[in-house]
């Protein structure tokens, strides 16, 4: 007997896909002819699907697959060794979605001058004359050095002329507005401590900071969004892009997902990022971000006013923690940790009331100080 | 229905008719008339009597030998004198003839034998919608009996319960055979089989089929339909000195005159009488007809844009609208809802076609939910193409807006004489006195590996039909919008739907862009030209020109050329195919770059043809000009056939290469 493969039937003309509900056999089983083996799920109905053969059955789609009309389901052969050679299909077969969609050319020429097309603002397919406007766009050190009184000229690194292509085209494109706000930390850091003690995690107030601002976020979608032409796209995933200073070059983390992540997963991303960073190597598998997190901690300044990053809506910028007295509710002074926060947003389509809130809203967080 | 009979003036009426068509003859010996003409000498009771019993609103459907029957109903010897003589004053402006004529909602005429049978079903199955009092009465010959649609129009008579009556006149002749070498069995068992109540006389006078016909109109306005058997003898020609027949079989026949019986019945020196007036008459309405001036043409002016920018422009905000849309909408679920809507706005459309109803919904499911919102407003009709196609026609003359589905695009050449013959034909036909606001949607295309007679594209058969439209929307065009366009126009629309876009959604992203390539929908008068480029219009290499299904294959063509060779195809997708407006289409290339153009089905005497002939003519075509379309070949149902057979991404982007000289 040869193998037999059985294969998702067109049973509704107008569905390209199915999804498989249910084995009602298992891997290796004996099946017989007109037997149902399984269940899919088309637009319409549930429908059975019987065994066209009798034999050892290999199943090679797993329950909840989304499978396409004439993909093979299973296989049938006389014996389980005839079965022996066959690969299993892992779900994460398809390759993962690409954000960014370059030519070959451009994506060659990007390639041979260092450059994340990420960073070039490009609507459609970015093409080779794209990249070349973006080179061209980066300012060239001048052949003739101008001449210094002992002083000297310092080349701008790749990553330092890409951040200033961001820099320069958020101040151009956005209307960055802030609004400032200070919350006492002291229970938040009660809690991290114990964190850091308790489990030997090595986490810092960065980490707090996304922690929050990512969760605060779910009840503010206007602010993890971006313009549009004419309209503001609420993006449904948090990634949290968190700046990160490494010998000078400004670099962009980011932790995807960041609301739904634990502060010591938080931590642990960004660890690792940071530790790739350093050793030069690129980074794996970069979302793009969605909000902006930046700490400042150098001791006397009070708050940062951050710009919004092109095609974000806002970014928290903190400040250092420090120590000062307040009176407590029952008169006494208490010593209490503070922090101050900035919100800085875009206020083509973000108005005050709302990044008001929202710094109002993470403040009373921090202040209850609940890490998960 | 008229209360008595008065003898005499049926006589009279009958002699006019039998002058009127004398004088014809006359007029076409003399060399004055030009054309074909039937006269009904012999069988002027059949229209005299039931035009006596029927009322005055009621509406007469005839068929080549009409004239009788016209001015039985109408009396309007001038008009029908102009009309046949091509005069402007003509029942229908001379553009119809002897056996077009047209009163509107009130007598329509047609020269295809049988096809008249669908237009009156479909005039009193609006008549029961409407709860109309009118019936309609339709004249055939015996000869017609041979013809499939009076079968199908009399089985659905019975089965609707119209108020439909159909006299056959049988004068045993059909142009020059004998109808008893061509009709098998007998005409009243023919009828009574299909239930339907049938009375037949032996060569009656006017009074006999006043007298039957008085009777069965009042229960086929009740929703019987009946059907009436006249034997009678036609004593002239065919047309005009084409009568084979033995001298002495006429001289027997002429005993049998209908109108000299019924003269014998009156008042000694009533023939001279009746016949001096009825020459008076005639004459004066010679003379009044020989006044108008022949029939002018006057050439239709050409459609406008209603676009601001007639070249595309990328961010154009009322495209970014439209495209944001349709956003994950399958093209299936956008016609489906358009149905919806277009049946909850306006009371008059009607969904006919085969297993419409809920649950299966039609074939593809483009119906689904409308026969449970809608019961009555959704018809389902038996496997009969050619009828039911044309009894919207009568549907749509007594004001509906039927939308009728035809199963698979194929089948449309079933229904190929009412689409071409009649429905595109009545407006011109009939001097524009009369809409026909009639879509037809045929699913077509193959990919679905159904097989040579389910997968074809035969939408360039009816293309160019004047009188017809043909629109075929891609899954990115707003087919609502499409719909109404074809809804609101006064001729018929087929709407080509490529069956196998039905689940495919458009992937637009925030910015409007659509699979990552810039467009704009350029809304013309009666057109929605879709634009993409890759580009931003800006700096595109090649030109395609293709509409409904091959617009997905053209934008992946073009993101693969993008991503893979840095070259951008601007992709021009017109939903109107005929009449193609090539002109309109030329604004929106670029110029000095390749056009290739593409149909699914093969090239030969295509879309494609035409608009290169169009743009030549205007010399205006690109330098370099490509065809595809699928081989000359049936469409095998092997997967591997169609994906050899018809066009496909692999055969566009190898073209694209080909002429790149990559
Ligand atoms: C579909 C079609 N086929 C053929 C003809 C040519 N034709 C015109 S009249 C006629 C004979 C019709 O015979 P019958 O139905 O008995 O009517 P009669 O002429 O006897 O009144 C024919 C064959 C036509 N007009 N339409």
């Amino acid at each position: 007997m040869e193998l037999i493969e059985i294969k998702l039937p067109q049973s509704n003309v107008n569905d390209t896909t199915a999804r498989i509900i249910e084995w009602r056999v298992a891997d290796g089983e004996k099946v017989s002819i007109g037997q149902v083996i399984l269940v899919i799920e088309t637009s319409k109905s549930a429908e059975e699907i019987e065994s066209p053969a009798s034999g050892y059955i290999k199943i090679l789609s797993q329950v909840d697959a989304e499978i396409s009309v004439g993909e093979t389901l299973a296989v049938i052969g006389a014996s389980p060794e005839a079965l022996s050679d066959i690969a299993i299909k892992s779900p994460e077969a398809r390759p993962p979605e690409v954000a960014i969609k370059a030519t070959a050319d451009a994506k060659e020429l990007a390639a041979s001058h260092n450059i994340d097309l990420g960073v070039l603002k490009v609507r459609g397919i970015i093409t080779k004359r794209h990249v070349e406007n973006f080179i061209a766009s980066i300012p060239k050190s001048s052949p003739i050095p101008p001449k210094t009184s002992g002083g000297r000229n310092v080349p701008l690194t790749k990553v330092q002329l890409a951040s200033m292509e961001a820099v320069s085209s958020s101040t151009r494109e956005t209307a960055t507005t802030y609004v400032l706000g200070e919350a006492d930390i002291t229970n938040c850091m009660a809690a991290l401590d114990s964190l850091i003690d308790d489990e030997g995690l090595l986490l810092s107030i960065t980490d707090v900071a996304i922690h929050f601002c990512s969760r605060t976020l779910r009840n503010f979608p206007r602010l993890n969004a971006r313009l549009a032409v004419d309209m503001v796209v609420e993006i449904p995933e948090i990634n949290i892009g968190v700046a990160v200073e490494i010998n000078g070059d400004l670099h962009f983390v980011v932790i995807p997902h960041a609301d739904s992540l634990p502060v010591s997963i938080i931590g642990e991303t960004r660890q690792e990022s940071v530790f790739l960073l350093l050793k030069g190597q690129p980074l794996k598998n970069q979302q793009p971000s969605t909000f902006g997190v930046t700490v400042l901690d150098q001791p006397g300044i009070t708050y940062q006013i951050p710009i919004v990053f092109p095609g974000h809506a806002a970014i928290t910028g903190f400040g250092p923690i420090r120590e000062s007295f307040t009176i407590n509710s029952d008169g006494f002074p208490e010593k209490r940790k503070l922090i101050g926060i900035c919100v800085s947003y875009d206020h083509r389509f973000i108005n005050g009331t709302l990044a008001a809130n929202f710094l109002s809203s993470l403040i009373k967080r921090l202040e209850e100080g609940t890490l998960n | 229905m008229k209360e008595s009979f008065e003898l005499l003036d049926a006589a009279q009426a009958m002699a006019n008719i039998r002058t009127f068509e004398q004088t014809l003859l006359n007029l076409f010996k003399k060399g004055l008339l030009s054309g074909s003409t039937h006269t009904s000498i012999g069988q002027e009771a059949n229209a005299v009597g039931v035009a006596a019993a029927i009322n005055q609103d009621d509406v007469v459907v005839s068929n080549h030998r009409c004239h009788g029957h016209f001015l039985a109903h109408d009396g309007n010897m001038t008009s029908l004198f102009a009309e046949i003589m091509g005069l402007e004053g003509g029942v229908c402006g001379g553009w119809g003839g002897s056996q077009h004529l047209c009163i509107p909602r009130r007598f329509y005429s047609n020269g295809i034998q049988g096809g008249i049978l669908p237009l009156g079903l479909g005039l009193a199955l609006a008549m029961k919608m409407n709860e109309d009092h009118r019936l309609v009465t339709v004249f055939i010959g015996d000869g017609t009996l041979g013809q499939g649609a009076v079968y199908e129009c009399l089985n659905m008579a019975a089965i609707y319960k119209v108020p439909l009556l159909v006299v056959i006149e049988d004068n045993g002749i059909a142009q020059s055979t004998p109808t008893k070498n061509t009709l098998a069995g007998s005409i009243v068992d023919r009828i009574l089989a299909f239930g339907l109540r049938c009375e037949s006389l032996e060569y009656p006078d006017a009074r006999q089929v006043f007298e039957i016909a008085s009777e069965l109109g009042s229960s086929v306005r009740k929703g019987k339909p009946a059907v009436l058997v006249l034997r009678s003898a036609r004593l002239g020609p065919h047309s005009k000195g084409d009568d084979t027949r033995p001298l002495k079989e006429i001289e027997e026949l002429k005993k049998l005159d209908p109108l000299m019986r019924m003269i014998q019945q009156l008042p000694a020196g009533a023939e001279h009488r009746i016949f001096n007036q009825a020459e008076q008459l005639i004459e004066g309405a010679l003379l009044q007809a020989q006044k108008y001036s022949e029939a002018k043409y006057i050439p239709i002016q050409k459609t406008k844009s209603l676009n601001v920018h007639s070249h595309p422009v990328a961010d154009d905000p009322d495209s970014i609208a439209i495209a944001r849309s349709l956003s994950g909408i399958s093209f299936l679920e956008q016609i489906n809802r358009a149905l919806h809507d277009v049946m909850a706005e306006n009371h008059s459309t009607l969904l006919l076609g085969e297993d419409l109803l809920d649950p299966y919904g039609g074939a593809f499911k483009a119906s689904s939910g409308l026969s449970s919102k809608y019961p009555g407003r959704v018809i389902a009709t038996p496997i009969s193409e050619e009828s039911f196609v044309g009894l919207c026609g009568g549907l749509a003359l007594e004001g509906k807006k039927p939308i009728v589905e035809i199963m698979f695009g194929d089948f449309l050449a079933v229904a190929a004489n009412q689409i071409l013959n009649h429905l595109a034909l009545y407006r011109g036909m009939y001097n524009r006195q009369v809409d026909v606001p009639v879509v037809i949607r045929a699913p077509m295309g193959g990919g679905r590996g159904y097989g040579p007679t389910h997968s074809q594209s035969l939408e360039k058969i009816f293309a160019g039909q004047s009188g017809l439209r043909v629109f075929a929307p891609s899954f990115m065009h707003p087919y609502k919008y499409l719909l109404e366009m074809a809804l609101n126009s006064p001729d018929p629309t087929l709407m080509v739907e490529n069956k196998i876009s039905y689940p495919l959604r458009p992937e637009v992203d925030a910015e409007g862009l659509i699979s990552d390539l810039f467009c704009h929908y350029h809304i013309e008068e009666d057109d929605i030209v879709l634009t993409l480029s890759p580009s931003a219009f800006e700096d595109d290499d090649f030109n395609i020109v293709c509409y409904g299904g091959m617009v997905p294959l053209a934008i992946n063509a073009a993101q693969q050329l993008m991503l893979d060779h840095e070259i951008s195809i601007r992709i021009i997708a017109p939903s109107c195919i005929h009449p193609l407006n090539a002109e309109n289409l030329a604004d929106k290339l670029v110029v000095d770059k390749p056009l290739i153009a593409i149909e699914e089905a093969m090239s030969a005497f295509g879309f494609a043809a035409e608009l290169i002939a169009q743009l030549a003519e205007k010399d205006i075509s690109p330098k370099v000009f490509r065809r595809i379309g699928a081989e000359n070949c049936v469409i095998g149902a092997g997967r591997n056939l169609e994906k050899f057979i018809l066009p496909s991404v692999e055969t566009i982007i190898s073209a694209v290469l080909e002429l790149k000289g990559e």
